[in-house]
């Protein structure tokens, strides 16, 4: 089944076109990456999905134009989780978290005893229920992200999209974050979309990568078929090498005082 | 997606649940009723004429229905609690209550713990419409409502609806910052024109004086009949979003992904808070310090999340100008020291104490 559907959809930012025309079908419960190089238009397809720019063509989510919906339905089954949250420093993590219940409670209404036992539930599943009278300016960047998520994830939107999830987090932090968001989709089934520019983390977790290069889809598919050196050293202009371990993990790693070669160990 | 089965089934121990309140919330909850019923038995008891507390606590004992004992208190003692000194502390608990409202409800719309309910030019209005009035309709006898309060009133109303207005034609979406910067403008306007209007009837610079400096010592139950509404309508609207001022704290961007159109939102916000503004500076005058000391005070002390700062800082307001009104009318007595003065002189300090130690914390 499909959970997003684009059709020809392209993002204009003052008349200059930024994205498209994109078209791609991402199954229900599937994990897809968007990358390449800064100013691709990975950011602009996040937010026409989430409805916050408006764009041409059509997106479906869930059998529905999302431009078609409410701002309040619309916020039911995409959630987004930007690349530079407006964090409010002095909310505390439970409060926080209980904002993603805005779609699910009315408009002049307060939460209800099963808006909190949702907050309470995601919490303990991101194992932030210690946190949940902590201020979030008192948080550590993973424990923030966890954060991000949980809010996110309150929101019980099947389509959840991620803006570099992990771009301002160490290793361990990183691989621990995109861990639990795989468990999470598995869990409960939900479609991921992400933009990332770590490479061997998104062809490790994602379903399916999209290589965007000036908003235009030039590679899509199975990491493995988009992440060889010969594409990403056109796309992105950099000296690096793909190497692929036994068990078909792929990595990309830049080359330091190295020339440019055709082949590497890998692909 | 539904976390209805999933998650719940995944908590390793007891079923989830949050508590509606912090234990913390709920004392300050507890303490916020009990100083204001505090500060009102202090202003109906204290006061130059003496009345005696057992007397004036019986006195208000018995206008509980069913209850029927006697207070002791002459004509004359009743005449003063119920004529002067309970219309009093009710205006003033009215004031402050708004007060402390719109400015909860003016820093949630514009994110910004400094912003008070004269942010957009209330006050500049205000004292813009009762400085013509008084410069151009002295004495104001023949009229069927004092025009002072009307124009003071209608003149709030004009210069927020005014830095709206422009705010609107520079930016369609009126975003925050664009509102508050057609605000500043607004406001430095209308502070112009009124201090045009002031230097060209040097006469009236006295009673104009007084009255921005504010006080309640002409107030009287009319005056609380006039702004009960108001209050009562624009406190409504703003505990009605309270909710909805949370989620305007992760900026319009993120709120508008989690379904609220935060322009209308803002807009409802302001337009609720300046309403009321207006109609209590109208009979108390330009009282400051208020809106912007009680609500963040009550975010010090009771959190950030507006589902519990917007009510507290009504509680907080309504005790806070009632103590400021006793403390003006009783230090200098016979003579009074203007509200606003009391407002700042106490509130300040106090603000420094808080705010020092939520800083050690």
């Amino acid at each position: 089944m499909t959970a997003i559907e684009l059709d020809g959809v392209t993002v204009r930012y003052a008349g200059v076109l930024a994205l498209g025309p994109f078209t791609e079908q991402i199954p229900s419960g599937s994990w897809l990456c968007l990358i390449g190089p800064n100013g691709a238009g990975k950011t602009s397809l996040l937010h026409a999905i989430a409805g916050l720019v408006p764009h041409g063509g059509r997106i479906t989510v869930n059998g529905a134009p999302v431009d078609r919906r409410s701002p309040l339905h619309r916020a039911r089954v995409v959630a987004l989780v930007p690349q530079r949250p407006t964090i409010p420093e002095d909310m505390s993590v439970s409060d926080y978290t209980l904002l993603g219940r805005t779609p699910h409670i009315p408009r002049f209404g307060i939460e209800s005893e099963w808006d909190r036992a949702v907050v309470a539930a995601v919490l303990d599943r991101l194992e932030l229920g210690p946190f949940a009278r902590r201020r979030l300016g008192n948080l550590s960047g993973g424990e923030l992200q966890r954060v991000l998520l949980a809010r996110a994830l309150a929101q019980e939107a099947p389509v959840l999209l991620l803006d570099e999830p992990t771009s301002a987090l160490d290793l361990g932090h990183q691989q621990h974050v995109l861990r639990l968001v795989d468990e999470l989709r598995q869990d409960f089934g939900l479609t991921v979309v992400t933009t990332m520019h770590d490479l061997t983390l998104a062809g490790a977790h994602a379903d399916t990568l999209v290589l965007l290069h000036r908003g235009v889809p030039v590679a899509a598919g199975p990491p493995s078929s988009v992440l060889t050196e010969s594409t990403l050293r056109r796309y992105y202009h950099a000296d690096l090498q793909v190497l692929t371990a036994g068990d078909g993990t792929i990595a990309v790693v830049p080359r330091v005082g190295h020339r440019p070669r055709s082949a590497g160990r890998g692909s | 997606m539904t976390l209805t089965a999933p998650p719940l089934d995944r908590v390793p121990t007891e079923p989830a649940s949050a508590p509606a309140e912090p234990v913390g919330a709920r004392r300050w909850w507890m303490a916020a009723v009990l100083a204001l019923v505090g500060a009102v038995a202090a202003g109906v008891v204290v006061g130059p004429a003496g009345l005696p507390w057992r007397g004036v606590i019986l006195e208000l004992v018995a206008w509980v229905p069913l209850v029927h004992i006697r207070s002791g208190l002459s004509p004359t003692e009743q005449a003063i609690l119920w004529q002067i000194r309970m219309p009093r502390v009710v205006l003033g608990g009215l004031v402050g209550w708004m007060l402390g409202a719109s400015g909860a409800g003016y820093q949630g719309a514009f994110r910004n713990p400094l912003a008070d309910p004269y942010l957009l030019g209330a006050a500049a209005g205000a004292g813009l419409g009762a400085t013509l009035m008084i410069a151009y309709a002295p004495g104001s006898t023949g009229w069927p409502v004092d025009p002072v309060p009307l124009a003071a009133f209608l003149g709030a109303i004009a210069a927020v609806a005014a830095s709206y207005l422009v705010a609107t034609t520079a930016d369609r979406h009126a975003t925050a910052a664009t509102v508050l910067l057609a605000g500043i403008a607004v406001a430095a306007f209308f502070t112009a024109l009124q201090t045009y209007v002031q230097q060209q009837h040097a006469g009236s610079l006295r009673q104009v004086y007084a009255w921005i400096l504010g006080g309640l010592n002409t107030s009287g139950w009319h005056d609380v009949v006039l702004v009960l509404p108001y209050v009562t309508l624009s406190s409504a609207v703003l505990l009605a979003h309270r909710r909805l001022l949370d989620v305007l704290q992760v900026g319009d961007h993120e709120a508008s992904t989690l379904g609220v159109d935060t322009a209308r939102t803002r807009l409802v916000v302001v337009g609720a808070a300046t309403l009321g503004t207006a109609a209590v500076v109208a009979v108390s005058g330009l009282i400051g310090f208020v809106g912007i000391i009680v609500p963040h005070t009550i975010r010090l002390a009771a959190g950030s999340s507006y589902r519990r700062v917007l009510p507290l800082s009504m509680l907080a307001g309504a005790t806070f100008l009632i103590v400021a009104d006793l403390i003006a009318r009783t230090v200098a007595s016979p003579s009074e020291i203007p509200i606003g003065v009391i407002t700042a002189f106490f509130g300040a300090p106090f603000f420094i104490v808080v705010l020092r130690r939520r800083m050690r914390s």
